[in-house]
């Protein structure tokens, strides 16, 4: 029992090395916008930065808290003159990538507006990962966060500082 | 009455600590313990040797301004290792591109003379044809000695992947190895 | 044939060559457009850490903290952008 025990608590201390960044990375894209917004963010820049938010502002330290656990967060924003200048397949290309302990917890479809996807890497009781996928038009945005990230934590942040307050269901739309 | 007086013989601090406070000439003697780790990571993953002392001279500016979070001996070698494998990983991603051939790669010193110079330069040109991650797993456990749990730390990738990837490279370089 | 053995003989390390940390400490010194320190400065600098110790900037410190305050805006900007398309979710998501 003591040995079912431990091996539980290494598996959920070990979760975050299996964190799992996702490529969001595809030639042609950024040579293609009229306008990029990349950021890349590894665990020591995170750290970096963490020392720099306010410890005086509690969105600040909130996010903070957040951020001290993650080994990564990386955006990729695209935007096009005209429609139809990226490939649609790049969605599929991410999600493919996400194997069996992905979920996926927000599905919103739209004909003429924008399609968001939200997944969720799940590792026993820990969310490990997020994927946002955000295809508009002229607009794609694809949002990797890695590492345990703190749900309570993140609901908690949401309200302040524009982030919604989320409850985590999986719905679809059209 | 007898005092004994015991006085602290400060040890001189190692290159690492030194760097760490801003010493320049530590900072070189870092380098130069650790240059040929990080450019034959880069190296072997791109058989191009202007490109691989590209990567690792911007690998050691990024050492330089992230020195404060080096903890230790270590934690520098893990720090040089993922760093370097990543800066590859990121090139390849964008670039798409395939290794130099070993006709256009100029000779590099090296301290051991090869078990069998043929076999050598065959291996690295089975090596080189290898898939990208393949050949980085590849190096980084027989480059460094380093076990597919160490690995998938540096590469950020499950453990079985890290296992599969150095599987199906072995089988392929076997497998070509006997046809030739 | 040991392939293993075969693999860390061709893949065993190699030197970039003589003057490899010379041209990564001319960068650096170009990059932080900090003249070549003569044996003098070396000296300051060496003095120098006492002004870390007591509290003081170095050129060091005043890069690390640019450095951390660009990476603290990245980070707030990337929070932004990933709330914005959480938002856009939560927007059609019906209660």
């Amino acid at each position: 029992m003591r040995n079912i025990l431990l091996a539980t608590m290494i598996t959920l201390l070990a979760a975050p090395a299996l964190a799992q960044r996702v490529n969001i990375d595809f030639p042609g894209l950024a040579e293609r916008a009229a306008e990029v917004i990349d950021v890349t963010l590894d665990a020591q820049m995170l750290r970096l930065a963490s020392k720099f938010l306010s410890s005086r502002d509690a969105d600040e330290r909130a996010i903070r808290e957040i951020v001290a656990k993650l080994d990564g967060i990386y955006v990729r924003t695209y935007e096009f003159d005209r429609v139809g200048e990226y490939d649609r397949n790049i969605v599929e290309r991410v999600r493919t990538q996400l194997g069996p302990t992905w979920k996926k917890v927000v599905n919103v479809r739209s004909r003429n507006r924008e399609n968001v996807e939200v997944y969720f890497d799940t590792r026993g009781d820990v969310i490990a990962g997020l994927v946002v996928i955000a295809a508009e038009p002229r607009e794609l945005t694809l949002v990797n966060i890695v590492g345990p990230i703190d749900v309570d934590k993140l609901t908690h942040l949401s309200g302040q500082f524009g982030i919604p307050r989320m409850k985590i269901e999986e719905k679809d739309h059209d | 009455m007898t005092a004994i007086v015991s006085e602290a013989v400060s040890e001189p601090l190692d290159a690492l600590t030194r760097a760490k406070g801003g010493d320049h000439d530590a900072f070189a003697e870092v380098i130069a313990e650790h240059e040929a780790m990080v450019f034959s990571v880069a190296y072997h993953v791109f058989n191009d040797r202007s490109r691989a002392e590209e990567i690792a001279q911007d690998v050691f500016l990024q050492l330089y301004r992230s020195m404060a979070g080096i903890e230790s001996p270590s934690h520098l070698v893990h720090w040089l290792r993922q760093v370097t494998t990543r800066r590859c990983i990121d090139q390849l991603r964008r670039a798409r591109l395939r290794p130099v051939s070993l006709e256009e790669a100029a000779e590099l010193e090296t301290s051991d003379r090869p078990l069998d110079p043929f076999l050598d330069r065959k291996l690295r040109e089975l090596i080189a044809a290898l898939p990208d991650l393949q050949r980085i797993v590849v190096t980084l456990r027989y480059q460094e000695d380093l076990d597919p749990t160490e690995i998938c730390r540096i590469v950020n990738m499950p453990v079985n992947t890290v296992k599969s990837h150095l599987h199906r490279a072995l089988v392929s370089l076997r497998k070509r190895l006997g046809e030739a | 044939m040991d392939i293993e053995r075969e693999l860390r003989s061709a893949l065993r390390r190699k030197s970039p060559g003589a003057g490899f940390s010379n041209r990564v400490m001319a960068r650096l010194i170009v990059e932080e457009r900090r003249p070549r320190l003569s044996a003098q400065w070396r000296a300051i600098a060496a003095a120098g850490l006492l002004t870390v110790i007591l509290g003081g900037w170095t050129a060091h410190e005043i890069a690390e903290r640019r450095q951390g305050e660009r990476a603290r805006d990245e980070v707030l900007l990337a929070l932004r952008i990933t709330s914005a398309k959480l938002q856009e979710a939560k927007s059609h998501v019906v209660k």
